[in-house]
């Protein structure tokens, strides 16, 4: 969504007024964003990013919406926010030096306190009054209010303290983060969520299989539709990134162009013309049955074309794809040196597949490829949760597909099961199978378009070679069975 | 002299070996002439008078005029006073009408 028409939604709904967080996805699912003039309790347990989202939404509002922000830290200190920050790419200390952001470290440190008496919190809302005047903020953060309890003991003055604090936000009409720490029973450790009635948002992380993968929930949004699931969200080199799957619109752009599969003999079977461009392709195959021959050859048909390419590739290293590539007479090496082509080998289990996604966004954003090529899907899900993969699938053909980019996508189907891991067919646009079978001691390539969507396609399986000159499809061989099985009919 | 300055005399270094007990430096932090703050401010003097004659130099600071030392001084909680000399520092916060902690934070004894 863009910010224009968070805005435009903002001016429609008078009844309630929101802030956008220009954070990726949280105003979907907030439907706008954050409630504008009112404080939002954010909480969730230790590091599971409650501050690097706060500091993001207080940076966006500077650079996107014009709005400056303080951010009162209870915790870390101005050096180590700027560093944390930074691998976000903000340049926090830059936005301080301009006046667009204040910060300030609140320390109390309880060891060095004696109380004597009656106190109240009135210096923390001079220091508050004091930052928001200086810069002009609309925007707060304090990060994280709990502290306060840690610090002082008389918690009945904190809490109506606290208390006034939250009148005092909403009086000045300032938009608000306040963070606080996961609790047991409940939603915050020192039940800030009793002051806190507009906006209630829940960061979680679970582990499962040793992967780690964070979750953001609204619990409560007053007066304002708002997802109320389980939204996955990374932490980018960019920011956060929230992934509404259910919310994902199906309204990117339509490409009729179309791309040619490196091959005249499969564009023929391709209505003539290949796939079309921005779709999603699968190749599903058993061992050995030419998978990464056919995505290939397709990376330097576009190659050739000065077309940029990516492959992901998650089984073979760079220097393997290159040299199993020459065997079959294709050269790699000309386009990774005119920077056609880039090859990001790695072991898919080496992280979570949150993370590989991650990895995948942040190098097609930075390198705008043409074409994609994950070579293969299978082992990128190495949970046992059976619709990650599929999950992670749809975000990323819907990023592919947002930005016009055709992806390629290669499945092992495994030999005891063909049909199995299937599940993820129904998202392609375009779906290759490819085969080996065994015709009296004879074993046979053969290739059929299961389906191309939005185009009239070959029926026929075709029989097909692996030279030293690539894919070679032979004549057809055998017409596909009325009844529309797709069981291999042998000659 | 104190038991606490005592200590710090006999410090490792050379030069910190005075005869004489160092001069308290304290600062007292108030958000305006609230009841709170006059009964500190009265409370305060009183008690260093007391023990520490003329051995003292306060600064009452009012955060409404000066917000800023609020941030360089880091006050939460209001009226604060802070001990800034003789070492250790510390912050005896509250209306200072619990004179034996004030003593305590001031780290003086009954003479």
């Amino acid at each position: 969504m863009s910010k224009n028409t968070i805005q435009k939604r903002n001016s429609h709904s008078a009844r309630l007024a929101k802030s956008p967080t220009g954070i990726a996805g949280l105003d979907e699912i907030s439907e706008g964003g954050l409630p504008c003039g009112r404080p939002t309790l954010l909480c969730g347990s230790a590091g599971c990013g409650k501050t690097l989202l706060a500091m993001e939404f207080l940076v966006r509002g500077v650079t996107e919406f014009g709005e400056r922000g303080v951010f009162v830290s209870f915790e870390e200190s101005a050096n180590e926010l700027a560093e944390n920050v930074q691998s976000l790419g903000f340049d926090l200390k830059k936005l301080v030096t301009q006046k667009k952001i204040f910060l300030d470290h609140v320390i109390i440190e309880r060891s060095e306190i004696e109380e004597t008496g009656d106190y109240n919190l009135e210096g923390l809302f001079i220091r508050l009054d004091y930052a928001v005047k200086q810069i002009g903020a609309k925007r707060v953060v304090l990060d994280t209010l709990e502290a306060l309890f840690g610090g002082l003991s008389n918690e009945a003055l904190i809490r109506a303290e606290l208390r006034r604090l939250f009148r005092w936000l909403k009086v000045r009409k300032l938009t608000a983060i306040i963070t606080g720490e996961r609790g047991e029973k409940s939603l915050t450790r020192y039940g800030l969520e009793e002051y806190v009635a507009d906006c209630v948002i829940l960061l979680d992380h679970q582990v499962a299989d040793q992967i780690t993968t964070r979750r953001l929930r609204i619990v409560k949004y007053r007066g304002s539709l708002h997802g109320t699931n389980e939204y996955p969200f990374l932490i980018t080199s960019q920011g956060f990134s929230v992934l509404p799957i259910t919310s994902l619109g199906l309204n990117y752009p339509v490409s009729t162009r179309r791309l040619s599969t490196g091959n005249e003999e499969l564009d023929g079977m391709l209505g003539g013309k290949g796939f079309f461009r921005g779709t999603s392709v699968l190749v599903t195959g058993t061992p050995g049955t030419g998978k990464t021959s056919i995505g290939t050859q397709l990376v330097d048909a576009a190659c050739g074309r000065g077309e940029r390419a990516i492959i992901f590739a998650y089984e073979e290293s760079q220097e393997q794809i290159i040299r199993n590539q020459q065997s079959v007479g294709i050269d790699l090496r000309p386009w990774l040196r005119r920077g056609l082509l880039q090859i990001h080998a790695v072991r898919p289990t080496v992280y979570g597949i949150e993370r590989h996604l991650v990895e995948m966004y942040d190098r097609t954003r930075n390198f705008s490829p043409h074409i994609v090529f994950m070579d293969p899907i299978n082992n990128l899900s190495v949970t046992n949760k059976p619709n990650e993969l599929q999950t992670a699938l749809i975000r990323l053909i819907d990023f592919f597909k947002e930005r016009g980019i055709t992806a390629v996508f290669t499945q092992l189907q495994p030999m005891s099961e063909p049909e199995a891991m299937l599940g993820v067919s129904s998202l392609m646009d375009t779906w290759l199978e490819l085969r080996n079978e065994e015709d009296e001691g004879v074993f046979r390539r053969t290739l059929f378009i299961r389906k191309s969507r939005g185009m009239a396609h070959a029926t026929q399986r075709r029989e097909f070679k692996i030279t030293a000159r690539g894919v070679e499809l032979e004549s057809p061989i055998a017409s596909p069975r009325r009844d529309g099985r797709k069981e291999f009919v042998t000659l | 002299m104190t038991a606490g300055t005592k200590k710090i005399s006999r410090c490792s270094c050379p030069e910190g070996r005075r005869t004489q007990p160092q001069r308290y430096l304290l600062k007292l932090f108030i958000a305006g002439m609230s009841t709170r703050s006059v009964a500190a401010i009265k409370s305060i003097k009183r008690v260093c008078r007391q023990h520490l004659g003329e051995d003292f130099d306060l600064e009452i600071v009012d955060l409404y005029r000066e917000p800023q030392r609020a941030l360089q001084e880091q006050i939460v909680a209001v009226p604060t006073l802070i001990k800034k000399r003789p070492a250790p520092m510390r912050r005896i916060i509250g209306s200072m009408e619990n004179e034996k902690r004030l003593m305590n934070g001031l780290n003086v004894t009954v003479r």
